[in-house]
């Protein structure tokens, strides 16, 4: 059997080599694809709620979710009620209740601040959304 | 073999560097906290190194544990403790600050107040306290307001506040400022594509996959807070409003917003609704976020042209903006029941 080979440079390149290198390269765009292919498919969106910048939970939102619950520590006392896709800070114990008038947030990247009780609401997700960040 | 060892590696270089990509363009990195009195968020698009991060939010903590009011022990309090009694020692920072501070004071004649701090503790906007004052009681505190009184020792480094009650107040300029710093910090860590959002002063830092411009919402000052009416196409640069909505709390009936004006010791008067000041300096157009709103879109807009390399979106109680043709060209409006009027 001849063996085939090809010369690059001081290189000699046997078909093997070739083999291994194709596997390679498919290998490596295997994962490309796996993880684009997991984006797509993957549409959930998830509420995460921070208290004092530590995350107090992540709740994955959509057709029928509905929860309420309760933050409480000292003068803190604010409810949080998760609808399907939406969210919203149903009561506040804070002094301006900017929180509570904000209403209902539903899409990736909009975010509740409750400034005084030290809370905040993100939901986040895959889906693009128009604006990298508002300025106020 | 040694090739097909070479190979290996050369694929494996090539995977993990597409594996990147794809993680850098979809998910950042990103810290959010509450700091400054407001919040705090940092996304990083390109590096996945959390340590950066922290960096970041050290700087901060740093700056804020130097200049902030509600911080005892930092150096703007060591001030105010001491108005009236004697010059403090600063650091060259917190010096360089207050310098820059008074010379917006003197350029806008009083308009951007670094002296403000009485007045803002009188109304205390933004505290549970928030109320309206008697009429004396802010008829005592006007002479407190004067930034001229604000007596600097830069040989020495010291700072002096001639008359007892007067109080510093750098919240005109400091989100700007630290925004400028972290940009610094984001560069020299090897980022050049993140978001910086100080309590809604944003910092557009370099540019979104590799050369694509950000597109920054301008929050609606008729709707709720992050529901935008524009959005704004920049690459590299800071982006701070000034306005009603942002700070405020009603009393019989009548909204009080956060922005002072040190003559009267009542909430500037102005058909404005926000300001929003783009450029490349944060502390620069935070100053002039502030001073154009007081000013109002004429004289505001003219004032402006000092500043050649910032401009201005202004939107008024009719629900009119008011811009230039340069900023129109970059700026889409997203809200329909906007007017807009392009100035010169």
């Amino acid at each position: 059997m001849i063996k085939r080979q090809w010369m690059v440079g001081d290189f000699k390149i046997k078909r093997a080599d070739l083999i291994i290198l194709a596997i390679l390269i498919i290998l490596s765009i295997v994962p490309l694809f796996l993880s684009a292919n997991e984006a797509l498919a993957n549409n959930d969106i998830y509420a995460v709620i921070y208290v004092d910048a530590q995350k107090y939970k992540e709740i994955k939102l959509g057709e029928g979710v509905s929860l309420e619950f309760v933050i409480e520590d000292k003068d803190v006392r604010n409810v949080i009620v998760v609808e399907g896709n939406e969210i919203y800070m149903s009561s506040s114990s804070c002094h301006d209740q900017i929180c509570v008038k904000q209403g209902i947030i539903s899409k990736p990247g909009q975010s509740i601040v409750c400034l005084p009780n030290r809370i905040y609401i993100e939901i986040i997700g895959k889906e693009v959304t128009p604006v990298d960040d508002i300025s106020r | 073999m040694r090739k097909t060892f070479v190979i290996c590696f050369l694929m494996i270089c090539i995977s993990v560097s597409f594996s990147s990509c794809l993680k850098a363009a979809n998910d950042p990195i990103s810290k959010t906290e509450f700091l400054l009195g407001t919040i705090c968020s940092v996304k990083i698009y390109d590096r996945s190194d959390k340590s950066i991060l922290e960096k970041v939010f050290d700087e901060i903590k740093r700056i804020e544990s130097m200049i902030s009011t509600s911080i005892k022990s930092s150096e703007i309090s060591e001030i105010n403790r001491n108005s009236g009694i004697k010059a403090v020692e600063v650091s060259l920072e917190v010096l360089g600050l207050i310098k820059r501070g008074l010379e917006f004071s003197v350029i806008s004649g009083g308009i951007f107040n670094i002296a403000i701090g009485p007045l803002v503790d009188l109304w205390g906007i933004g505290t549970p306290d928030a109320r309206v004052p008697l009429p004396e009681e802010i008829e005592e505190t006007i002479p407190l307001l004067d930034y001229r009184d604000v007596e600097i020792d830069e040989a020495k480094r010291l700072v002096f506040l001639k008359k007892t009650g007067m109080s510093l107040d750098l919240g005109g300029i400091a989100k700007g400022y630290i925004a400028d710093r972290i940009e610094q910090v984001l560069w020299d860590n090897g980022v050049s594509s993140a978001i910086v959002n100080l309590g809604g002063n944003v910092y557009a830092h370099g540019s979104k996959n590799g050369n694509e411009e950000w597109k920054i919402g301008i929050q609606d000052p008729f709707s709720q807070r992050n529901q935008y009416f524009a959005i704004y196409r920049t690459k590299n640069e800071s982006i701070v409003s000034s306005g009603v909505y942002e700070r405020f709390f009603e009393q019989d009936g009548v909204v009080y917003h956060h922005i002072f004006d040190s003559t009267t010791g009542y909430p500037v008067v102005t058909k404005l609704q926000s300001v929003t000041i783009t450029g490349q300096n944060s502390e620069t157009a935070d100053a002039l976020s502030t001073i154009v709103f007081s000013l109002g879109i004429e004289k505001g807009s003219e004032f402006l042209e000092g500043f050649p390399d910032y401009e201005a979106i202004f939107v008024d109680e009719d629900k009119k903006i008011y811009l230039t043709q340069k900023m129109m060209d970059l700026t889409e409006i997203t809200n329909e029941s906007y007017q807009v009027e392009i100035y010169d």
